[in-house]
Order: C-alpha cells, then sequence, then structure tokens
C-alpha cells in the first residue's frame, strides 16, 4: 500500500499532473461558486479537452473539480444565501447570518477548514479502505458481484430523496437503455435496429452529456437572469485560530463521518450528508436553539461533510466500479473513454491509475485549501455575473464533448436527445442519477448473473450457497422491506406543480 | 394540464415502451446462445420491459387516485407556480434544446468558427443578454477561442 500509494504521488507530481490538478481544482471552486453549475456540469465539459490526454491527467483534471466544487458551493451560500451546490443549501444556515453580523470572512473561514479536514478525513479512509475492499473484490466470485450490483440499485432507491415508484422507475429505465447493443455473452442483437451503431450500446459518455450537461441547462433556464445580491464585496477570509477549532472537534468528526459512510452509498452523494450531519450536531449540541442564528457548529459540520463524500465515493468506485454520485459516474464514463475498465480487476490492472487518483485526491484538497484562502477575493465578482452568459458555453462543450467521445455525430444526437429526456425525467420527479446507476450497474448485473449461473449449472441457489451472499441477499431484501414499509405508512408527498397562481392549500 | 394527467402521459409512454420492448424482443433471434442457459439473451430484457409496464400501471394507478382525491377537495396539496407558466421561461427552455439540434445541424454542414459565433450569439439573445455589442464581442472571442482550442490544437475531426 505504501509503494502504491509513494507511485501514486510520483505520478501526481510530475509538472503537467500538478497544472491538471491546480487547474481543475481552481475550476471546481469557481464552478462550485456559481449557483446553477455543477460538478458533473463541468466534468462533463472537461471531457472533451481532456480526451487526448493520458488517463491520469485527465482524471486528476477531474477529480480537482470535483473536489473544488464542495467548498465552492459554500461561498454563495454564505455570501448571497443561494448555494452554489446541493450541498451548500445547509451551510447557509448559519453562514449567512454571520454574514449579517459581519463575520463573512470568518464564516469562509470556518467552512474552507471544516472542507478541507473533512477531505482529508475522507482521504485517509479512501486510502486505506480501497486496497483491503479491492483486495476482497477480488476473490469475489460472478454471483457475488452480480448480489454488490442489485444491492446498489436497492440503495439508490432506498435513500434517494424522491418517491420510492419515481425512483424505481429511474433505475428500471436505465437497466432497459443498458440492453441495448450486443448480448454480452450470446451476441444477440439487441434493440439496435440495424444500426451498426448501437451495437456496442447506447453511447454511454454521450448519455452522461446528456444528462448533465444539456437537460441541467434546460431544467434551470428559469435561473436565468437572475442574480442574487452580495451582502457585502468586501470580503478577505479569515482562518479560525487552534484553540477554536480544537473546541469544536466533535462536529467535524461527525461531519467527516457521515460524508464518507453516505458517499460510499451509491446514488446519494453530497446533498443528504451535510443535512444529516448538521441534524446530529444540533441535536447534541448544548444549546440547539442557537443553530440557524450563526453557529460556526452549523458551518463546520456540514462543510465537513460534504468534502468527506469525496473520500467516501472512491471506495465504491475503485473497487467496484459503482460510483457514488453523479460525478464519479462520470469519472467512470472518462475511465472507460481512455480504455481503463472499472470494476473488481480495475486496481489489479491498472494500479498505478488508481494510485494516482488517490493521491490526486489529497493534492486537490490541499490545493482547494490554498486556492480558497488566497482568491476569495477573485470569487466575490465571479459570483456576481449571470449564468446566462454561461450556459450557451455549456451547451457548446457538451456538443463537443460528445463528439470527442467516438468522432462522428451520432452520440452527440444521441446527447441531445438524452438531454431533452433527463429535463423531462426531472420535471416528473424521476431522478436522473438512478437512471445512470441502472445504465452502469445492468451490464454488470447481466453479465455476472449469466456468468455465475452458467458456472454452477444453473442453480440459482448459488446466489445463497455463502454466508457472503446470504448476508447480501439479506440486505437486498430488508431494504426492500424497509422501502415498502416507508411508501404505505409514511408516503412521500411531493408538491403539485399547478399552471395557475398559487391556489391555497398546506402540505 | 394537471400535475395528475402529467402523471397519467407518463405511465403511458412507460407501458407502450415496455410493451414495445416485448414485441422487439419476441422478433429478435438468438446470437447462438446456448438454449440451456436459464438466463438467456432476452430474459432479463424481458424482465425489465414487464417491470416496466407494471410500474406504469402502479403510476397511473396513484394518479387517478390523486386526481379522484382532488376533485373531492380531499388531497391537502402545495400548489406552487410552474417556472413553464412564464412565455418567457417556456421559450427559453424549449428555444435552447431547438436552437441545439440547429447548431449540430449546422456544424455537420459548415466550419466551426461561423457556426457557434452564431449560435453563440442566439443564444445570449434567447437568454436576454445585451447590449447588442457586448453580445457579439463575446460570441465572437468566445467562439474564436473554442475555434483554437478544439480545431486547431486538439484537432476534432468535426467533417
Amino acid at each position: 500500500m505504501i509503494n502504491g500509494l509513494l507511485s501514486g504521488f510520483a505520478g501526481c507530481l510530475e509538472p503537467y499532473n500538478l497544472l491538471m490538478l491546480f487547474g481543475g481544482t481552481a475550476l471546481g471552486l469557481v464552478v462550485g461558486a456559481l449557483p446553477g453549475l455543477s460538478s458533473p456540469m463541468a466534468i462533463i465539459v472537461l471531457l472533451p479537452l481532456t480526451y487526448s490526454f493520458a488517463p491520469l491527467p485527465a482524471l486528476l483534471s477531474m477529480m480537482g473539480v470535483y473536489v473544488g466544487t464542495k467548498l465552492g458551493g459554500s461561498f454563495s451560500a454564505i455570501l448571497l444565501r443561494t448555494p452554489g451546490t446541493p450541498a451548500g443549501a445547509c451551510t447557509a444556515l448559519d453562514g449567512y447570518p454571520m454574514t449579517l453580523r459581519g463575520e463573512a470572512g470568518l464564516a469562509l473561514g470556518y467552512s474552507t477548514v471544516g472542507a478541507t479536514i473533512g477531505g482529508l478525513f475522507g482521504w485517509l479512509i479512501a486510502v486505506t479502505c480501497v486496497p483491503l475492499v479491492s483486495a476482497i473484490a477480488m476473490k469475489s466470485s460472478n454471483a457475488d458481484i452480480a448480489l454488490v450490483g442489485v444491492l446498489g440499485l436497492v440503495m439508490v432507491t432506498a435513500f434517494i430523496r424522491a418517491s420510492m415508484l419515481r425512483g424505481i422507475i429511474g433505475v428500471v429505465l436505465g437497466l432497459l437503455i443498458a440492453t441495448v447493443g450486443l448480448d454480452p455473452i450470446g451476441g444477440a442483437e439487441r434493440f439496435t435496429f440495424g444500426h451498426y451503431q448501437l451495437l456496442s450500446g447506447i453511447p454511454f459518455a454521450a448519455v452522461m452529456v446528456g444528462l448533465f450537461g444539456v437537460a441541467v441547462v434546460m431544467t434551470d433556464a428559469p435561473m436565468i437572469g437572475t442574480v442574487s445580491e452580495l451582502l457585502t464585496s468586501e470580503v478577505k477570509l479569515r482562518l479560525p485560530g487552534l484553540r477554536d477549532l480544537a473546541s469544536r472537534w466533535q462536529a467535524i468528526l461527525i461531519g467527516a463521518l457521515y460524508g464518507v459512510g453516505i458517499g460510499a452509498v451509491p446514488g446519494i452523494g453530497a446533498e443528504a450528508s451535510p443535512w444529516m450531519a448538521y441534524g446530529t450536531v444540533r441535536s447534541r449540541s448544548k444549546h440547539p436553539e442557537l443553530f440557524g442564528t450563526g453557529v460556526p457548529e452549523g458551518v463546520l459540520a456540514p462543510e465537513a461533510s460534504a468534502s468527506g463524500t469525496t473520500g467516501g465515493t472512491m471506495v465504491p468506485m475503485l473497487t467496484l466500479g459503482i460510483p457514488g454520485d453523479s460525478s464519479t459516474a462520470i469519472m467512470l464514463g472518462a475511465l472507460i473513454l481512455h480504455g481503463v475498465i472499472p470494476g473488481v480487476t480495475l486496481m489489479r490492472d491498472h494500479g498505478d491509475v488508481v494510485w494516482g487518483i488517490l493521491a490526486g485526491l489529497l493534492i486537490a484538497t490541499i490545493f482547494m485549501f490554498l486556492i480558497a484562502w488566497k482568491t476569495i477575493p477573485w470569487f466575490v465578482r465571479i459570483l456576481a455575473n449571470d449564468r446566462g452568459w454561461l450556459f450557451p458555453f455549456v451547451l457548446v462543450l457538451a456538443t463537443l464533448g460528445a463528439f470527442a467521445s467516438s468522432g462522428d455525430y451520432f452520440p452527440v444526437w444521441v446527447a441531445v436527445a438524452f438531454g431533452a429526456i433527463g429535463w423531462i425525467f426531472e420535471a416528473r420527479g424521476i431522478p436522473v442519477v438512478t437512471v445512470v446507476l441502472g445504465v452502469i450497474l445492468g451490464p454488470i448485473i447481466e453479465q455476472n448473473t449469466r456468468i455465475g449461473l452458467a458456472l454452477a449449472q444453473n442453480h440459482w441457489s448459488t446466489f445463497v450457497a455463502t454466508w457472503p451472499r446470504l448476508g447480501l441477499v439479506a440486505c437486498i431484501l430488508g431494504l426492500v422491506a424497509w422501502e415498502i414499509w416507508r411508501s404505505v405508512f409514511r408516503p412521500v408527498v411531493r408538491p403539485v406543480i399547478a399552471t395557475s397562481t398559487v391556489e391555497g392549500g398546506t402540505l | 394540464m394537471s400535475e395528475s394527467t402529467k402523471d397519467s402521459v407518463l405511465a403511458a409512454v412507460l407501458i407502450a415502451l415496455g410493451a414495445g420492448a416485448l414485441v422487439v424482443l419476441a422478433h429478435t433471434r438468438s446470437g447462438g446462445t446456448n438454449v440451456a442457459d436459464v438466463v438467456g439473451f432476452a430474459t432479463l430484457p424481458r424482465l425489465y420491459a414487464s417491470l416496466l409496464i407494471g410500474l406504469g400501471g402502479l403510476l397511473a394507478a396513484t394518479s387517478l387516485v390523486k386526481r379522484l382525491r382532488e376533485a373531492r377537495g380531499q388531497s391537502a396539496v402545495h400548489r406552487i407556480r410552474s417556472p413553464l407558466a412564464d412565455p418567457t421561461v417556456l421559450v427559453r427552455t424549449f428555444g435552447s434544446i431547438v436552437l441545439l439540434v440547429l447548431y449540430v445541424l449546422g456544424l455537420q454542414q459548415f466550419a466551426f468558427f461561423p457556426v457557434t459565433a452564431i449560435f453563440l450569439a442566439v443564444m445570449f439573445f434567447l437568454y436576454g443578454r445585451g447590449p447588442i455589442w457586448r453580445v457579439v464581442l463575446v460570441a465572437v472571442i468566445g467562439a474564436a477561442a473554442l475555434d483554437v482550442v478544439f480545431i486547431r490544437i486538439i484537432d476534432l475531426p468535426l467533417h
């Protein structure tokens, strides 16, 4: 492990790779700070730029963006009360009141330090767990991997913040989309309709570009023309003292633990963990009534949590090929584009890339701290810009990204189609991340199920033949039972969108 | 269109998609898969298509229940204004995808720089950016920068 990590650092510290990390992190901070832009969108627009790069620098630039957006979202949350990322919404609860008190610099300092410590904690967990889980995964049989894939899908429908029915619809649609192309075992043509471009399936990169590039521009069209008013433009980041931080260690630790734990669960990402961390820290506080009035713990916990997810998501992504969130789903697509096949053999076949990504995670976290510490006034100016100038460029870059994936226009049309489809899904409450996970895990589940059955002479009992498999099946059935109980006894109430103005009525 | 009607339309689409997938699979020939396999090339796609039909039916049923409750005034719902009720937002949302389609068609026929500059300028106008000189300046400089990076340096074979 030490040798692998050292070689990872050696790779990252090459000047070109270091530049990619630095540039990616700076871009991530900018993107995270701007409401309406997201980490998946920024990673998508990097696809065409990095297509000709070697795998490691390409992934390092995306890693930098991924890490940078975690902190960037808090800048607008604290200064504008408009979070740049969904995870930053929690930071606004106490960060903005601190700004109102004239403590904007200190609030930004707490968020920067909280995010850095959370990111470092997440890195430690990732570096420890990735080799361990990878070693276990390498010894897994096809039946084990198939069950892990099914568990991943069940988890995303269980924990997603949407109705269970719509979550399952998204997953099933993704699974069906993934069956397009040649049958991986027998070679039958499924849903190709005679088009050779569909023989290898619907282009994954194009699907990502459509869902996270084009669809987001369409979904965020109502926000064009709105520029939140900066409460203050005179901001200088003020780092809290060591004693101050030490006295609030519990908030940071709770946040980081939530971040790493939730980050490792497929499909949930960083959105839920800051709120869970905030709620726990508030309930454990001696003065919970002060939360929401500008308490530093209310900034430290969610920021540590949001950044901690970067380490958590690395564990399933690098060991099993299962993404923890939308950004890592796109990074998996980038790996495939560069000829690096994710999955249980990634550590064995491309250990240099894995260790490079892990080393890059640490360096990006350090860059995030340094860039935020020294360049906050620049970000304040950027926050005044309207996304109406940025979205057209996003569409151009998304088009080029889809084209670059295979060098012809078919993926571009796929991206446009999935852009429209993604917009419809979001409008109807079907989370696109469920579709993405279905697309990614579908082939893994199918291939391993069929091979596992073939090896067991078509006996289905192979899926419960060992204690680990029994445990996985028990988890799957338990989650399904919990989902059914939740939907019957605690249904999610979605707001009803009416075409007329507010008609009254309450939730 | 009410929410429950939109859900009903979505349900109908899902059922049609699932049914269509089953029909296509029924006419698909195997590629030499071992017929002794319990899970063949069409097993899982059929399962997913059937699930989709079932889920579409469930969605239709829940939207019907919701509509009946609304008709009786029994549901406690929080109604918020749809962003698409604003004509400007409607034009921007659908205009974006229409312009994107035209942009891709244009890229296939003409050079990158002029097509991109025109696309950017029209998009800026669609999004209400101004004044004109600033729109044209940003569009031209932006398209030129993208042309240098992606066509001259990276050498994307757009034609």
